[in-house]
């Protein structure tokens, strides 16, 4: 009877190490710093910086998770959000077109390059990871050919409303990364739109036996993070108050970072939002505190690359252990 | 001490779960002679096989092999033992040269380095092909090949270990006429060089051409070994292979009543194998398609479906003509498919039940795109209480079932649609338990008596006797006859067509 109940509690410990693991290391990268950095680091005006740094990483991350639930990578997300930057500010000081129109125009280009992303992936068949790696080569050197590698600066601020301006105290970026992220729960876990992506990621074969269009799904799962993309473009773009052409550039391994560290989050080896969201949230605080202690910018880097290891190691082992 | 025999295998079992795969298994190999094994599918040929090459290991039973108990742990050592397979799918790397994949893993290398050394590798392979009596370019690649080089490239392989037994795993199966003569040639040229074969087909004629001695088998059981051919004949063998207990048979088609003809399918013709296949069913009828493997059932049944393309052929659904691109178009007129994987086919393994049955018809219980997550549950738990499936809970995943309650799954999942017209069953027991499998032919019986039309591929013959009203036989791409339910009773009838008589 008694070793009966030890091993129940051993499963349990498993479980919850499994799940929750990753959460555990958080909290305790969150007691260090709270403890090398007395007084500045556990702060509201800190953690509303903390949230506002990620927002750009969480909203990246959240379009990618859709793409990687389905099966699908994207390996150009950093350019396209880099080329979204560009395009918004040459709307708004080349064009002289209203903000909105010029945020507007943004989406639709970053939900454009989704498309031609999309496309090439499900209706052309090209692997996901050598197609859109090739996309961002693309990307990359339009955006550069187009801008001579100048950056657009002299925006008067006018993008500050996506970032640096507030509401209620608190920055417009966090609405914006908060709203993002119901959308996509929302599409993820109520719509047909979702569930197929899942069942697509899962066995895309059944899925296509039982009627479902598996082509027009990862179409529109690219396409939505392709907007993801344009999304973060907006708000990197408020907080730098200039367009870079390769602003976003350093965000694009990162997310796919964030995005398999969250599934080492929740569900047991499985992308999910929640997970993305804490993973962008771990590589933000990481940062953050590196920078509150004054470390040098090369230990972050250092400290994420281990962090990441660490955290899909440790599930690689778990799962292995299941079967 | 030299024995004649080279393989005696004694009171053999393998056993899954509570099922016997093999039951005590019993005959002997003589030296230098073809020896054959035959049986249905599903009789335990493979099974055999794999217990006698130690892929799996065996629960009971000695096999000796020159009259010493064999200890052999795997294929590697059922290598270095003498005893080779050719196996039915043949392994091989696609785009090496004939001779690399001959000694893959054994390249001669560079006196005192780790080089491969290129010149000696085909020349070597030269000398063996010579050897062999085998004409084949050592260098040209593996994939260039013909199925039949192919096959002629790993028995060189096989006997470059100087096998002295060799287990031919259905060879003749995706082989044309010449390629089948040809082989039988070189097998019977093994022969008088001492080798000890052992032979496994479908296809009578082979048999009786080669053989030495036949062993057939039938549901796991030995029901005669070690016949001498010349005391056996093509009729007394299907006769072994499908004679079976006929003691707790139930028919299921007793009671029926068909309506108008639901489905009519005129000359269909794919780019592979299936030519020119016309058949029709009536509302309520079932009707069963059977063949050997390879027989091209799936496939044709695929390109009714839609989800292969056709060369030419038409589709009359309702007296209507009927257009279908895609699978879409089957499932919006209420063509449903269980299909024969069902763990890669059928389910989303690591998904919820409720997630796995609510796949194919989301369209029509949203609003405004959006889930009603209620409704969803209820209607799951409607179907999957309708087949009896035993389950923890809705949203536990589709792996955790055993494989009956992984099929009722599908079978939910096809149902909960609730339009269907007609289902198509590819092999829709396969693998499961007595229990279910009886179950789910009630299921398809009450179908049948509410209107409901099913079309069953199976290889299990007396499956197709208990259920079906109408047979249609298929023997290499080509239906080749139907019988009605009385004609397909007798199992000799239906094998001789199977066989393509």
């Amino acid at each position: 009877m008694k070793t009966k109940n030890t091993n129940i509690g051993k499963v349990k410990v498993a479980t919850f190490a499994k799940k929750y693991g990753t959460l555990v290391a958080l909290f305790v990268i969150c007691v260090f710093f709270t403890l090398k950095c007395p007084g500045v680091f556990l702060t509201k005006s800190n953690i509303i910086t903390v949230l506002r740094q990620i927002s750009i990483l969480a909203v990246m991350g959240a379009g990618m998770t859709v793409i990687m639930i389905g099966g699908g990578i994207d390996l150009s997300c950093g350019y396209n959000v880099s080329f979204c930057g560009i395009i918004a500010a040459t709307l708004y000081q080349n064009y002289g077109l209203p903000i909105w129109l010029a945020a507007i125009g943004a989406l639709a280009f970053g939900a454009l390059i989704g498309l031609f992303n999309g496309l090439l992936v499900s209706y052309v068949r090209i692997p996901a990871f050598i197609c859109t790696m090739s996309a961002g080569f693309l990307i990359q050197g339009l955006n550069q050919a187009y801008t001579k590698g100048y950056p657009i600066s002299g925006l008067n601020n006018a993008f500050d409303i996506f970032a640096l301006g507030t509401t209620l105290g608190i920055p417009n970026a966090i609405y914006i990364m908060a709203a993002f992220m119901v959308l996509i729960y929302v599409l993820l876990n109520h719509t047909k739109f979702g569930r197929n992506c899942y069942a697509m990621g899962g066995n895309a074969e059944a899925t296509m036996m039982s009627g479902v269009n598996i082509n027009m799904t990862q179409l529109l799962a690219y396409v939505l993070s392709g907007l993801g993309m344009a999304v973060a473009a907006l708000i990197l773009l408020s907080r730098l108050g200039a367009a870079h052409p390769t602003a976003g550039d350093g965000y694009n391994m990162t997310c796919v970072a964030v995005v398999f560290l969250g599934s080492t989050m929740f569900r047991e080896g499985e992308h999910n939002l929640l997970g993305s969201l804490f993973g962008a949230l771990i590589m933000g605080i990481m940062v953050n505190g590196m920078t509150l202690m004054n470390l040098p910018y090369y230990y972050q880097n250092i400290a994420q690359g281990a962090v990441i290891l660490l955290a899909v190691a440790v599930s690689s082992i778990m799962r292995a252990k299941k079967k | 001490m030299a024995t004649d025999n080279v393989i005696e295998i004694y009171n053999v079992d393998k056993r899954y779960g509570v099922i016997y795969a093999l039951k005590d298994v019993s005959f002997t190999v003589k030296r230098g002679h073809v020896h054959s094994l035959m049986g249905e599918n599903g009789a335990g040929k493979s099974t055999l096989v794999k217990v006698l090459t130690s892929v799996i290991a065996k629960d009971n039973g000695r096999i000796l092999k020159d009259g010493q108990e064999l200890k052999i742990r795997n294929y590697e050592q059922a290598v270095q033992a003498g005893i080779a397979l050719v196996p039915q799918e043949l392994s091989f790397v696609d785009y090496f040269t004939v001779a690399e994949n001959i000694y893959l893993g054994r390249q001669p290398l560079k006196k005192g380095t780790n080089l491969v050394d290129w010149k000696k590798l085909y020349s070597d392979t030269d000398e063996l092909l010579k050897r062999l009596h085998i004409s084949l370019n050592p260098k040209a690649l593996a994939k260039n090949l013909s199925v039949s080089d192919q096959q002629m490239m790993v028995i060189a392989r096989i006997l470059k270990d100087d096998a002295d037994i060799i287990i031919f795993d259905e060879p003749t199966a995706r082989l044309g006429h010449e390629e089948i003569a040809f082989l039988l040639k070189y097998i019977k040229y093994l022969k008088t060089c001492g080798k000890s074969i052992i032979f496994i087909s479908h296809h009578l004629d082979e048999v009786m051409d080669i053989s030495d001695e036949v062993t057939v088998l039938r549901d796991g059981h030995v029901v005669a070994s070690d016949i001498p051919i010349n005391e056996i004949d093509e009729k007394k063998m299907i006769h072994l292979m499908v004679n079976r207990n006929v003691d707790t048979k139930e028919d299921f088609t007793i009671g029926r009543v068909y309506g108008d003809e639901i489905l009519r399918v005129e000359n269909l013709t794919r780019k592979d194998l299936v030519k020119d296949a016309s058949f029709s069913i009536r509302k309520g009828e079932v009707l069963g398609f059977f063949g050997l493997v390879g027989a091209g059932r799936t496939e044709l049944l695929r390109s009714v479906l839609g989800i292969d393309s056709k060369l030419s052929g038409d589709i009359y659904f309702e007296g209507k003509k009927l257009k279908i691109k895609s699978i879409k178009d089957s499932i919006a007129a209420g063509l449903a498919l269980v299909p024969e994987e069902r763990r890669q086919q059928g389910l989303v393994l690591d998904t919820s039940l409720r997630d796995n049955i609510m796949l194919g018809c989301r369209q029509k219980i949203t609003r405004f795109g959006l889930l009603n997550r209620k409704l969803e549950v209820s209607m799951s738990k409607t179907e999957v209480e309708k087949l009896n499936l035993a389950y923890n809970n809705l949203e536990q995943r589709a792996s955790e079932l055993s494989g009956g309650n992984q099929q009722k799954l599908v079978i939910a999942k096809a149902r909960c649609r609730g339009e269907n017209k007609i289902y198509v069953f590819d092999e829709p027991t396969r693998g499961i338990d007595v229990g279910a499998k009886s179950e789910i032919y009630s299921m398809i019986a009450d179908m049948a008596k509410n209107g409901i039309t099913s079309i069953v591929i199976s290889s299990e013959l007396p499956e197709i006797q208990l259920l079906c009203d109408r047979v249609v036989i298929m023997h290499e791409g080509r239906i080749i006859k139907i019988l009605d339910h009385e004609e397909l009773q007798s199992a000799e009838t239906v094998m001789k067509y199977a066989i393509g008589g």
